[in-house]
C-alpha cells in the first residue's frame, strides 16, 4: 500500500501508467475456465493466464499447503482490466512483469514483504540486478529489477528495498521458431537473426503473435537485424520510431507477407504443422507442441538476443488477513522446488533454480538448466516424451540464455499508438 | 466339345453376357459420373457459399468498425444478423461436409474465428456502453458536484481563491475533454492525461479558506473522480485493445482462411473436374477394351463354333461326295454326339454300307457280263474264220490253193472293168499243161494232182504279187496281169515255159506247158480277152505245145 498516494505525483510515472502487459502469452485467451474448490476451507483466488495457472500445479499445491485454490486463468488482457477495475476479485495475479506498472499504478496491487518471503536470499541475481552473470547485458526495455523494488516514494525502481512489487518467479527468453525442413538451418548466435521474420524468400509464410506489446519488438528487432531501421532505445521507442515501424511493416503486410497473427500458442503450432507457416515468433511450449507432433521446428538463437520475459505474482490490494497468509504460504509453496521442477520440463526457469533441483532428474537438470545433451527420452509435464535422446536445448545452458537478452517484454509509452496502428498492420 | 446345339446357344450367352457387361459398364459410367458431378457441384455450391460468406465477413466486420468509429447503433443490429446468417451457412456447411475435409477443418477455424470475432465485438460493445454510462453517469454527477461546489465556494467569496478556484476548473475541465477524447481522438493517451495531483494541491489551497465538510467531500470526489478516470482509462484501453488487436487479429484470420479456402476450393474444383475427366475417359477406355476384347473373344468363340460346325459339315459333304463317287472308305469322323452332326454322320455311314452293297453287287454283275462278252467274242470270231474258210472255200481251188473259177471271174470282172474305166493295160495268160491226160492215165490222179501242185508252187515263185493266179478247170491256168504291157507279159510267159521245161516232176517226170497270151484291147470283153488267150493256146497246141503264141 505504500506510496499509493504519491504515485500520480510523477509524471514519469503517468506516461508510464499504461494498460500493458496484454501479451497474449497463454492459450486460449477468450475462453476462460474456472477452477473450483470443493470445500469451504481458505480459498485462495488466482487470476492468471494459463501458462502458470495448470490444474497439476493447483492440486499439488493445495495437497502441500492444505488450502482450496482457485485458478482462473484468462486472456491477458482480459485478466488485466478484471485486475485493475476489481482487485477484490482475486488474492494473487500471475502475469508478465510488463503487467506490473499498470498494476501498481491501478493501486490493483499492494507490496510484498521480502521478510515473509522464505527463499528470498535464494532468488538469483537475474531478477535482482538484471544481470544473471556479472559480465552479461541487461537488455533494453523494462529489466526486472528496474520495476522490483518499492522506492521510498512510492515509485517502483532498481534501489533494492523491503517492500517489492512482485514475486519473481517463472521466466524464460523467446524468439521465433522455424521449419527446418523448409528453411536451412542456422547455427545458434552466429547465423540465426531475427532478420529472417522479414526475409522475403519467406513471404506468405510467416506468422507474429497478435499482441502489440510483444510483436512490435518481434517487429523492431527484425527490421533492425535486416537494417531497415534503428532505434535510440529500443526499449523505449519513440512515437516516430513506431510510426516507421509500422511503414516498413505494412508495406510488408501488403505485400502479403504475414500469413497470420496468431492469438494462442496452440493456434501457433497449428500453423506451423499445417504447412501455412514456415517462420513464426513463437514460444517455447508452441515450438514443443510441433516438435512433438513430428515436425522440426527449431527455437531460434537469433544473434541479435532473445526476448526475455518475466513472470510476476502479484497480490492484490484487498488481500489481507487470512488470504493474505495463505497468498504468502502459495508463494513460498512456489519457489519450494516441487513447481519449479514442473515449469522447468515445460522449458521455463525459476529464479531460484538450486531448489528445484532436487525435484529433478540430473539428466533432466543438465538438459534444461545445464545445456547438456539429453540422455534419454525425457517426459515433459504431462508425462508424454518432450525431448529426444541426444537433443541440446537451442541457445545453450540457463545463463547462457539469458546472457544474450535483446530486450525485455515491456509496455512502452508509445502503447497506445501501438495498439492504435496495429489494426492498421493486421488487416492492411 | 459339346454338341452342336449347346454350341450356338453358349455363343449366343457369351453374346449376351458381353452385351450385358457393356450396358452394367456403360450404367457404372453413369452413376459414376453422375456421383462425380454431384461432388463436384457441391463443391462449387461450397465455393459459391464461401464467396458468399467473405461478403458477409466483410459486411460484419465493416459494421463493427462502423459501429466503433461512429457509435452508430444500427451497426450493432446489423452486425448480429450478419453473424447469425454467416454462422448458419458455416455450421450448414460443415455438417453437411459440403467440401472435403481440409475445407471442413478450416471451415471450423473459420467458425470458431467469426465466434472469436463476435464475441470480442459484443465485448467491445459493452465495454463501451459500461464506458459511456459511467461517463454520462457518476463521472459526469461527480463533475457537476464538484463544480457546483466550486460555484458555492464562490459564493463564499473566498479571498485567496480566486485564482484556485479558476484553476481548479480549468483542471475538471481537462478531466471532462481528457475523458471524452477517450472515442474522439481515436483512443486514449497517456499524453493527454489530466494532471489529478495537481488538482488535488488546487483543491488544498481552496479547502484551507473552506469548511471543513466543504473540503471532506471534494476530497473524496475529487478521489473518486480519480478512481474512476483510471478504471475509465483502463476500461479504455481494454476496449482499444479488443477493437484493434483481438478483433483485428480475428478479421485477419477470417480474411485468410476465407481466401485460403476459396483457392482451396478453386484448386479442389479443378482437380474434381480432372479426376472426372480422366475416370470418364478411363472408363471410356476400359468400356472400349470389354467391347474389344469382349468381340474377339465372341469372335472366336463363334468362329470356333462355326468352324467346328462347317468344318464337320464341310467334312461331311467331302465325306458324302466321296460316298456318292462310291467311296467305301471307312468314314474317319469322330461325332459322338447325338445331335444334327451326328446323325449325318451316321447316315454317312449307312450311305457307305450301301455303297459296299452296291460294289458288291455290281462287281457280280460286272463278272457276268465279261463271261458273256468273251463268250460271244470266241463266237464271232469261230464264225468268222468259218466265213473266212468259207470264203476261201468258195475262191480257191481246192487241189492247188490258187483262185478257182469263180473267184477267177470276179477278179477278171474288176480288173477289166478298171482298164475299161482308166484304159489301163492288162494281159492275160492262158496256160495249159501239155498231155496231162497221158500223166493222169499212167501215174494215176493222185500223180497228177501231185503234178498239179507243184506246178502251182513253181508258177508261183515266177509271178509278181499283182499278178491273179487261177485254175480254169482241169489242167488250165490263167495268169492275169494288171499294168503289164503284152511285150511283158510275153517275157513272163517265156520264163515260165522254160522254167517249167527245166523242171523235174516226182514220178511224172517232165512236163511242159503251152501259154497262149492276150492283151486288154479297147471295147474287149472278158470273154473277148479269155477268147483270144484261149485262141494263142489253142495255136501253141497245134504248134507243137511247150511253147508260147501271142495273140
Amino acid at each position: 500500500m505504500a506510496g499509493k498516494a504519491t504515485l500520480e505525483s510523477s509524471v514519469d510515472i503517468t506516461r508510464r501508467d499504461l494498460l500493458g502487459g496484454i501479451a497474449a502469452i497463454g492459450a486460449g485467451a477468450l475462453f476462460p475456465s474456472i477452477i473450483r474448490a470443493r470445500d469451504r476451507k481458505v480459498t485462495l483466488r488466482v487470476l492468471g493466464t494459463h501458462v502458470t495457472l495448470q490444474e497439476p500445479i493447483r492440486r499439488q499445491a493445495e495437497q502441500d499447503l492444505g488450502i482450496d485454490i482457485e485458478f482462473e486463468p484468462g486472456g491477458s488482457a482480459q485478466v488485466l482490466l478484471r485486475a485493475t477495475t476489481n482487485p477484490e476479485s482475486f488474492d494473487l495475479y500471475e502475469q508478465w512483469s510488463d503487467s506490473t506498472r499498470v498494476l501498481w499504478r491501478a493501486d490493483a496491487i499492494q507490496s510484498i514483504d521480502t521478510r515473509r518471503l522464505k527463499y528470498w536470499e535464494e532468488i538469483n541475481p537475474l531478477s535482482k540486478t538484471g544481470r544473471i552473470s556479472p559480465g552479461a547485458s541487461p537488455g533494453a526495455g523494462d529489466v526486472p529489477n528496474t520495476i522490483l523494488y518499492v522506492q521510498p516514494d512510492g515509485r517502483l525502481g532498481p534501489e533494492p528495498s523491503r517492500e517489492i512489487s512482485f514475486l519473481p518467479y517463472v521466466h524464460n527468453v523467446d524468439s521465433f521458431g522455424y521449419n527446418s525442413d523448409v528453411i536451412a538451418v542456422g547455427e545458434p548466435y552466429v547465423e540465426e537473426s531475427w532478420g529472417w521474420l522479414l526475409d522475403p524468400k519467406h513471404s506468405g509464410r510467416v506468422a507474429l503473435v497478435n499482441a502489440p506489446s510483444i510483436g512490435i519488438f518481434d517487429l523492431a528487432l527484425a527490421a533492425r537485424a535486416r537494417g531497415l531501421i534503428d532505434f535510440a532505445d529500443i526499449g523505449a521507442m519513440t512515437a516516430d520510431e513506431v510510426d516507421a515501424l509500422f511503414e516498413i511493416a505494412i508495406d510488408y503486410k501488403l505485400n502479403n507477407h504475414f500469413r497470420a497473427f496468431w492469438r494462442s500458442v496452440p493456434d501457433s503450432a497449428d500453423l506451423m504443422l499445417s504447412g501455412d507457416v514456415h517462420i513464426a515468433s513463437m514460444f517455447s511450449p508452441g515450438v514443443t507442441m510441433v516438435r512433438s507432433a513430428g515436425l522440426p521446428c527449431l527455437y531460434a538463437a537469433p544473434r541479435e538476443g532473445y526476448r526475455a520475459w518475466h513472470g510476476v505474482m502479484c497480490m492484490s490490494r484487498a488481500c489481507s488477513g487470512e488470504q493474505q497468509d495463505a497468498a504468502y504460504a502459495f508463494m513460498n509453496w512456489w519457489l519450494s522446488g516441487w513447481a519449479g521442477a514442473f515449469i522447468a520440463r515445460q522449458g521455463y526457469y525459476i529464479s531460484n533454480p538450486e531448489r528445484s533441483r532436487p525435484f529433478m532428474e540430473s539428466d533432466e537438470w543438465g538438459y534444461w538448466y545445464e545445456g547438456l545433451p539429453a540422455e534419454r527420452p525425457m517426459p515433459g509435464p504431462d508425462g508424454r516424451i518432450a525431448v529426444e535422446p541426444g537433443e541440446v536445448r537451442r541457445g545453450g545452458s540457463y545463463v547462457e540464455r539469458f546472457e544474450n537478452i535483446a530486450v525485455w517484454n515491456t509496455v512502452m509509452p508509445t502503447y497506445d499508438r501501438t495498439v492504435r496502428r496495429w489494426s492498421e498492420l493486421v488487416l492492411a | 466339345m459339346f454338341p452342336l446345339r449347346q454350341r450356338i446357344t453358349l455363343t449366343v450367352y457369351l453374346t449376351v453376357l458381353l452385351a450385358l457387361m457393356v450396358v452394367i459398364g456403360a450404367w457404372m459410367t453413369t452413376q459414376l459420373t453422375r456421383a462425380r458431378v454431384a461432388s463436384l457441384n457441391d463443391l462449387i455450391d461450397a465455393s459459391a457459399e464461401v464467396r458468399r460468406y467473405r461478403t458477409r465477413v466483410d459486411q460484419m466486420q465493416f459494421a463493427s468498425f462502423r459501429f466503433i468509429a461512429s457509435n452508430h447503433e444500427s451497426a450493432v443490429d446489423r452486425v448480429s444478423v450478419s453473424y447469425g446468417d454467416t454462422r448458419a451457412s458455416l455450421q450448414r456447411c460443415i455438417e453437411t461436409r459440403c467440401a472435403g475435409e481440409p475445407a471442413n477443418a478450416r471451415m471450423r477455424g473459420l467458425l470458431e474465428h467469426l465466434d472469436g470475432f463476435h464475441k470480442t465485438f459484443l465485448e467491445a460493445v459493452q465495454q463501451r456502453q459500461a464506458i459511456e454510462a459511467t461517463l454520462s453517469g457518476r463521472f459526469a454527477e461527480l463533475l457537476a458536484g464538484l463544480h457546483a461546489r466550486l460555484a458555492a465556494s464562490d459564493r463564499l467569496g473566498d479571498s485567496n481563491g480566486g485564482d484556485a478556484l479558476n484553476s481548479f476548473r480549468s483542471h475538471l475541465q481537462d478531466i471532462e475533454s481528457s475523458a471524452e477524447a477517450f472515442w474522439s481522438a481515436g483512443g486514449p493517451s497517456s499524453a493527454s492525461s489530466p494532471d489529478f495531483e495537481q488538482a488535488n494541491r488546487v483543491l488544498e489551497r481552496i479547502a484551507d479558506a473552506a469548511p471543513q465538510s466543504w473540503r471532506a467531500s471534494a476530497e473524496s470526489d475529487l478521489e473518486e473522480l480519480r478512481q474512476l478516470y483510471r478504471q475509465l482509462l483502463q476500461r479504455s484501453r481494454g476496449h482499444q485493445f479488443l477493437v484493434n488487436v483481438v478483433m483485428a487479429g480475428e478479421a485477419h484470420e477470417m480474411q485468410m482462411l476465407a481466401e485460403l479456402l476459396e483457392e482451396e476450393l478453386s484448386a479442389e474444383i479443378a482437380a474434381a473436374r480432372d479426376v472426372i475427366d480422366r475416370q470418364l475417359r478411363a472408363f471410356a477406355l476400359g468400356l472400349i477394351a470389354l467391347l474389344v476384347l469382349g468381340s474377339v473373344l465372341v469372335f472366336l468363340v463363334g468362329r470356333a463354333m462355326a468352324n467346328s460346325v462347317s468344318g464337320q459339315i464341310r467334312r461331311l459333304s467331302r465325306i458324302f461326295s466321296e460316298l456318292a463317287a462310291g467311296s467305301e472308305a471307312p468314314i474317319r469322323f469322330d461325332s459322338v454326339h447325338r445331335d444334327e452332326i451326328g446323325e449325318l454322320a451316321r447316315a454317312a455311314e449307312r450311305f457307305r454300307e450301301e455303297n459296299i452293297e452296291n460294289h458288291q453287287l455290281l462287281d457280280r454283275y460286272r463278272a457276268l457280263n465279261e463271261e458273256l462278252e468273251s463268250k460271244v467274242v470266241q463266237r464271232t470270231r469261230a464264225l468268222a474264220s468259218s466265213n473266212e474258210r468259207l470264203e476261201h472255200l468258195a475262191n480257191t481251188d481246192r487241189l492247188t490253193g490258187v483262185c478257182n473259177r469263180r473267184a477267177l471271174d470276179g477278179a477278171l470282172d474288176a480288173e477289166v472293168e478298171r482298164c475299161r474305166r482308166y484304159e489301163h493295160s492288162l494281159a492275160l495268160l492262158f496256160l495249159d499243161l501239155d498231155h496231162f491226160k497221158q500223166v493222169n492215165d499212167v501215174h494215176g490222179h493222185a500223180v497228177g494232182d501231185k503234178v498239179l501242185q507243184q506246178f502251182v508252187v513253181e508258177l508261183r515263185s515266177l509271178l509278181r504279187d499283182s499278178d491273179v493266179l487261177g485254175r480254169w478247170g482241169g489242167e488250165e491256168f490263167i495268169v492275169m496281169c494288171p499294168e503289164t504291157a503284152s511285150q511283158d507279159a510275153v517275157h513272163l510267159a517265156e520264163r515260165i515255159r522254160s522254167h517249167v521245161a527245166d523242171l523235174d516232176f516226182p514220178i511224172a517226170g517232165r512236163v511242159t506247158v503251152s501259154i497262149g497270151v492276150a492283151d486288154f484291147r479297147p471295147g474287149d470283153s472278158i470273154e473277148d480277152l479269155v477268147d483270144r488267150a484261149d485262141q494263142a493256146l489253142y495255136r501253141a497246141k497245134l504248134q507243137g505245145r511247150n511253147r508260147l503264141v501271142a495273140a
